[in-house]
């Protein structure tokens, strides 16, 4: 099978620092794929790395089945790569770039281009460097969505910018996966995004890949469930195999619960048994996000 | 082709207004040193404008790269179907076409109008120049991805220039460093762009960025030697001669110290003092003869000794540590009017004629002769001549034709040794008399010049007229130089004579001082050696 992105023991060295270890990961076509991970984690290393802006220290990454380090110009027709940090030429106006860019790639679809031209309210006489940050991701996504690639890769796509973009950007990403079929790969610390978004979710802490499901499935191991009882009892229960501690005090327990099959959160609800009052909710990526990042910070005591 | 146009396109939004600084800076230079030239008669000595051309010039090379870095993987071009090809050769062809070609016009015209060159070496000269200089910045603009960066490592690059010569006490064993520096500097970028390029891409882009880059460092270096540049020539020709070993020898028919000196009532007003050195140079080729002197060192009578040493590192003025020495003596008690003469110059005269252009140019200069050491005894009976506005001439630049020139004033005298240019000129015909030169190989050479400032200036400076002639002669006889005057081979006539100038160049100690003398009772025909 042709994935997507496949990395096989992929590792960076930057000097003495990892920037990713050992990293396997494979995506599926056809997949919207969300790599989350603190800052440093090595997302963008990995993304600069699948689209060969970095070589590899060791180990493989392909894209539509070509390694990154034979990528060739004309492959990134069908391959998309979006950064905050990519440069604009600032001095030129979007009707400009947009020719140039015609110019460049083969399957550059003119049409499509000035019906995304409309849909992010650009103008071809806008001059690129008085556009806003909003302003320049809309161009770069613009851009990246023209040439309708077959994978688009996304680095901090939708960081800092304010609820209305993103939710145009996102809305036009999902259209054009939905359309096209295309493959989208991209970092974030926006959970809410993630979880409108991604099919499937990697978490990558100090270059390590720490787990790699699918939203649903990792929603559904975590719950955050709220203890009230005796002290005895929620002494007992913080102890529990799974349990992360989030908030409490001394008549209450609030906790992110890990689990493997449902029967582990019923076995969980018999031992705290009927002496007490168990609420129990669906995680939120965002707990979960600090849970696998080690960043459990308690919340206040009340 | 389409890629190339879009990109031409894009790379002309970025590059015009660099273009319009270029064009303001380099009509202003070309301006200002004509304006300079119609005042004063030669080049600006100092100018701002030769460094800010070479600014802008490397600015506009690292601006323009630096959107389109080569490592940078924020570039707009990376992770796009775009080859690198398609960027960097439209924006060296852009550059090339509107900043390099401008440029070299500009040198065109401008020695076309100052010298009446109108010779196509200057020009090609210049823009070899510009290239050089825009493409390193070019370079670093590409392999850093920042203005900021470039400009650290240029300021480094100085530094590291600096410090070589400040702790250069004395110059000749760091000779090879100094030859070898922008070209080392060139594969220390070659070196970590392809390193760079390794570690971060691909071996495939590494070796395409490196070969262009060794070819650009073997460019600097080349650039340096061919055209003779500060750093590059000289120490080179160095070590072609520091086995010869140099020896100062006093013909016996005359004394070796001669006063030369005399007021110049037309130009500055300078009083112009030349040494002379006679110096055999055994088993050195003529082609070998255009070097400095290094260290000087004169003994005068009694004992008294002055050593001297170039303050220029490396020495590309001859006479600067002699000068030195002149000052000394003239402000000291020992005689104020002992002003020594020396003269340097090549042994055979056949010799000296194998390359007559290039050598007369040398000799006209006294020929300059690198020397670790030069020790020179003056003799204890200098001759004194004080007052007596009296110097040589000698005309072999010219050719035998007209070594013999009389006036009723005695102002010329014939039969001497080569000390100076002289140039016989009829203002009233507007021609000038070149007798025929001969030239078994190459004809005489300008040297490269870059907005008023050759390299080699100071033989320029001080010839400029008689070699202006002397190229307009050779190269466009019929024709009128740009100030109006025709070369003519001569003989000439008894009028002609007597309406004539004759100008003489002298060297000086800082500048070059033109004496023009007015011919009178000049018999042409029937005329005998000068009774003096």
């Amino acid at each position: 099978m042709k994935y997507a992105i496949e990395a096989t023991a992929l590792s960076k060295r930057f000097w003495r620092k990892t920037a990713l270890s050992n990293v396997n990961l494979a995506i599926s076509p056809g997949t919207i794929f969300a790599l989350l991970g603190p800052n440093g984690a090595g997302k963008t290393t990995f993304l600069k790395s699948a689209v060969g802006l970095l070589r590899p220290s060791s180990g493989t990454v392909s894209v539509l089945g070509i390694e990154s380090r034979l990528l060739k110009p004309r492959d990134f027709n069908e391959i998309a790569f979006i950064s905050e940090q990519q440069h604009l030429p600032g001095r030129m106006r979007v009707g400009g770039l947009l020719r140039y860019c015609a110019g460049h790639y083969s399957n550059w679809d003119e049409a499509y281009s000035q019906a995304l031209l409309d849909q992010f309210q650009l103008s071809r006489r806008d001059r690129i460097g008085a556009l806003s940050r909003g302003g320049k991701a809309r161009l770069r996504m613009a851009i990246a969505m023209t040439h309708q690639p077959s994978l688009i890769l996304m680095d901090e796509m939708f960081s800092g910018l304010d609820p209305i973009v993103r939710d145009d950007l996102m809305d036009a990403l999902i259209a054009l996966a939905q359309d096209c079929g295309c493959s989208i790969c991209f970092a974030s610390h926006e959970m809410s995004e993630v979880e409108r978004l991604a099919d499937k979710v990697a978490f990558i802490n100090k270059g390590r890949l720490v787990c790699c499901e699918s939203t649903e499935r990792l929603l559904d191991g975590y719950r955050v469930i709220e203890v009230s009882g005796s002290p005895e009892l929620l002494e007992q229960a913080s102890r529990y195999a799974g349990v992360h501690k989030l908030a409490g005090n001394r008549e209450w327990l609030r906790f992110l619960f890990e689990f493997k099959s449902t029967g582990e959160l019923q076995e969980l609800e018999g031992r705290l048994g009927s002496n007490s009052h168990v609420q129990i909710q669906p995680a939120g990526l965002r707990q979960i996000f600090r849970h696998l990042a080690g960043r459990e910070r308690p919340e206040v005591l009340q | 082709m389409k890629g190339v146009a879009v990109q031409i396109r894009k790379d002309w939004t970025t590059l015009w207004p660099l273009v319009v600084l270029w064009w303001l800076v380099l009509i202003a230079a070309t301006a200002s040193t004509v304006q300079t030239f119609i005042r004063t008669d030669e080049f600006p000595e100092t100018s701002v404008w030769p460094q800010l051309t070479r600014l802008v010039c490397f600015f506009a090379g690292v601006i323009f790269f630096v959107q389109d870095a080569a490592v940078d993987g924020r570039a707009f071009w990376r992770a796009r179907p775009i080859p690198g090809a398609q960027i960097w050769v439209p924006k060296l062809f852009l550059l090339f076409v509107v900043f390099v070609i401008p440029g070299a016009a500009a040198q065109w015209w401008l020695t076309d109008y100052t010298l009446g060159y109108g010779f196509l070496r200057a020009s090609i000269v210049a823009a070899a120049w510009l290239l050089m200089v825009i493409l390193a910045g070019s370079f670093l603009g590409a392999l850093t991805g920042s203005v900021v960066r470039s400009v650290m490592v240029l300021v480094g690059c100085n530094i590291a220039l600096a410090l070589l010569t400040v702790f250069d006490i004395h110059p000749i064993p760091h000779f090879k460093w100094s030859i070898f520096l922008m070209p080392v500097l060139a594969m220390a970028l070659t070196v970590v762009s392809v390193w760079l390029l390794y570690r971060y891409q691909s071996l495939r882009r590494a070796i395409p960025v490196g070969i262009i880059a060794a070819l650009y460092a073997w460019y600097a270096g080349f650039q340096e030697h061919w055209f003779h540049s500060y750093w590059g020539y000289l120490p080179q020709q160095y070590e072609r001669l520091t086995e010869a070993q140099p020896k100062v020898v006093q013909p016996p028919d005359h004394p070796v110290a001669v006063n030369v000196g005399y007021e110049d009532d037309e130009a500055t007003g300078q009083p112009v003092v030349q040494l002379f050195a006679e110096i055999q140079l055994p088993n050195i080729s003529a082609e070998e003869l255009d070097i400095s002197i290094e260290w000087t060192r004169l003994n005068y009578p009694g004992g008294i000794r002055y050593s001297g040493r170039s303050d220029r590192f490396p020495p590309n003025r001859p006479f600067t540590s002699l000068s030195k020495a002149l000052d000394f003596a003239t402000e000291s008690d020992i005689d104020p009017f002992y002003i020594p003469l020396v003269e340097i110059s090549q042994g055979s005269y056949d010799e000296v004629r194998r390359k007559p252009g290039e050598l007369e140019l040398d000799l006209v200069v006294k020929g300059r002769v690198l020397f670790d050491t030069v020790d020179i005894a003056f003799s204890e009976n200098p001759v004194h001549i004080q007052g007596k506005r009296n110097y040589e001439v000698y005309a072999a630049v010219l050719s035998p034709e007209i070594i013999e020139v009389r006036t009723e004033t005695n102002l010329l005298k014939s039969e001497s040794n080569l000390s100076c240019g002289v140039l016989i000129y009829n203002p009233a015909s507007k021609e000038i008399l070149v007798p025929p030169i001969r030239s078994r190989s190459d004809p005489w050479k300008p040297r490269a010049m870059l907005f008023g400032r050759p390299v080699g200036w100071l033989e320029q400076q001080t010839h400029r007229f008689v070699s202006a002639a002397i190229d307009h002669y050779r190269y466009r006889p019929s024709k009128r130089n740009s100030l109006g005057y025709r070369t003519i081979p001569g003989p000439v006539n008894e009028n002609w004579l007597t309406d004539a100038r004759i100008r003489v160049y002298v060297q000086a100690v800082t500048k070059p001082v033109v004496h023009t003398v007015r011919l009178t009772d000049f018999r042409a025909e029937d005329w005998t050696k000068a009774g003096w």
